[in-house]
């Protein structure tokens, strides 16, 4: 590429930047008619704009406004099998912890304890909880009461990160699973009632 | 939204979130989670754990608020703890990819399709999702900045902690590189 194209070739950036003098303007329309060349690297980079916008608001998005658990390793459940993870998020999500949440759910009671990635809590502001009685028996949630989650993939972590279907956004944490059962009645329970 | 004007909104939120004032926090989360997740997917290149990395970010940018010295240059701060966190979760996806990328070598961007093929639209987005995802970190980062929020190339460059003309080689290599690796797939 010479000089040139090189200068021109930043031109069009600055344009599709909305970075571009007046007087750099003109030099690049003047350019545009008299260099079908450049003309067609504008149209190229307009096309991969549009479409790299596309694809970058997509990648950062979440993806549902259900409740996502990207992750989820109970520490204390005490009946591995394929519905254990599954079940300890989905009542994680609801049961648990809870930092950043509606008004009416004003946090509480701290965290029992913060990820261990994550060094030092916050010294006089630990994170806080709500959501701290079950639906249904004292101690107990039934899956009914939980709302739908999903699970990506497994993680050492205790601090889980959420959206409800209102965005708003929870922290939970795990370490308070204590056990959670599934027939045809799934439900869990809190380790000591901690909340 | 200003990434870096004189006058901040956000600033006020940062000081609030300072004194351990939740709602700040989940306002200033709502109003940023968007390009701290663009800054995630850019390090990372993997979609699939931004998710996962970014809840560690703003996990962190809670516990370690304390730790921020110029409330001025709150996003360049944020922007340190997510690309860290992206980069430590990187060495993984790396050493995934590059496994992954042995097993479908043959299915990879170097056979556009031929001038008479249709090319629908969702494929064009397909080949421009590996395409970014195979720019170098920091011309993606600056890609992601730019194309997420509309950030000028003077925020662009604030939060980078970078001169206004770097932001703006990257953005131009940038387009460069994903015009040559798509090349073919735009003419379709």
């Amino acid at each position: 590429m010479t000089a040139m194209n090189v200068h021109i070739e930043r031109l069009i950036v600055r344009r599709l930047d909305g970075e571009i003098t007046p007087e750099e303007r003109v030099e690049l329309d003047r350019e545009l008619q008299q260099n079908p060349a450049a003309r067609a690297m504008l149209d190229a980079y307009a096309a991969l704009d549009e479409l790299a916008a596309t694809v970058l608001r997509e990648s950062a998005e979440r993806k549902s406004p259900r409740l996502v658990v990207t992750s989820a390793a109970p520490r204390h459940a005490v009946h591995p099998g394929r519905w254990m993870v599954l079940a300890s998020a989905l009542a994680a999500c609801l049961a648990l912890i809870v930092f950043l949440s509606t008004p009416e759910s004003k946090p509480s009671t701290p965290l029992a304890s913060a990820s261990p990635a994550l060094g030092s809590t916050h010294p006089h502001h630990p994170l806080p909880v709500v959501g701290s009685q079950p639906a249904s028996a004292a101690g107990v949630w039934r899956a009914a009461d939980l709302p739908e989650a999903h699970i990506d993939q497994t993680t050492n972590r205790n601090l889980l990160m959420v959206t409800d279907q209102k965005g708003n956004v929870y922290f939970l944490n795990l370490d308070v699973v204590q056990e959670v059962e599934h027939d045809d009645s799934p439900r869990m329970r809190y380790a000591n009632n901690p909340i | 939204m200003a990434a870096t004007a004189d006058f901040d909104p956000d600033q006020s939120a940062i000081e609030a979130i300072r004194q351990g004032d939740h709602d700040a926090f989940r306002d200033l989360l709502r109003r940023e989670d968007r390009w701290v997740r663009g800054v995630v997917y850019s390090v990372l290149g993997d979609r699939q754990r931004v998710d996962d990395v970014t809840q560690q970010v703003w996990a962190a940018v809670w516990e370690r608020i304390n730790e921020l010295r110029d409330v001025q240059r709150w996003r360049s701060w944020v922007y340190r703890l997510a690309r860290n966190a992206a980069v430590d979760a990187g060495r993984e996806t790396t050493r995934r990819r590059q496994f992954t990328q042995r097993l479908h070598a043959d299915t990879r961007l170097e056979s556009p399709p031929a001038p008479t093929d249709h090319v629908d639209r969702q494929e064009r987005i397909e080949a421009m999702r590996r395409a970014i995802e195979e720019l170098p970190p920091l011309y993606r980062e600056a890609l992601t900045l730019r194309h997420l929020e509309g950030w000028s190339y003077r925020q662009i460059a604030d939060v980078l902690d970078v001169p206004v003309d770097t932001v703006e080689t990257r953005l131009v290599r940038a387009r460069r590189k994903l015009r040559e690796v798509l090349e073919g797939w735009l003419d379709s």
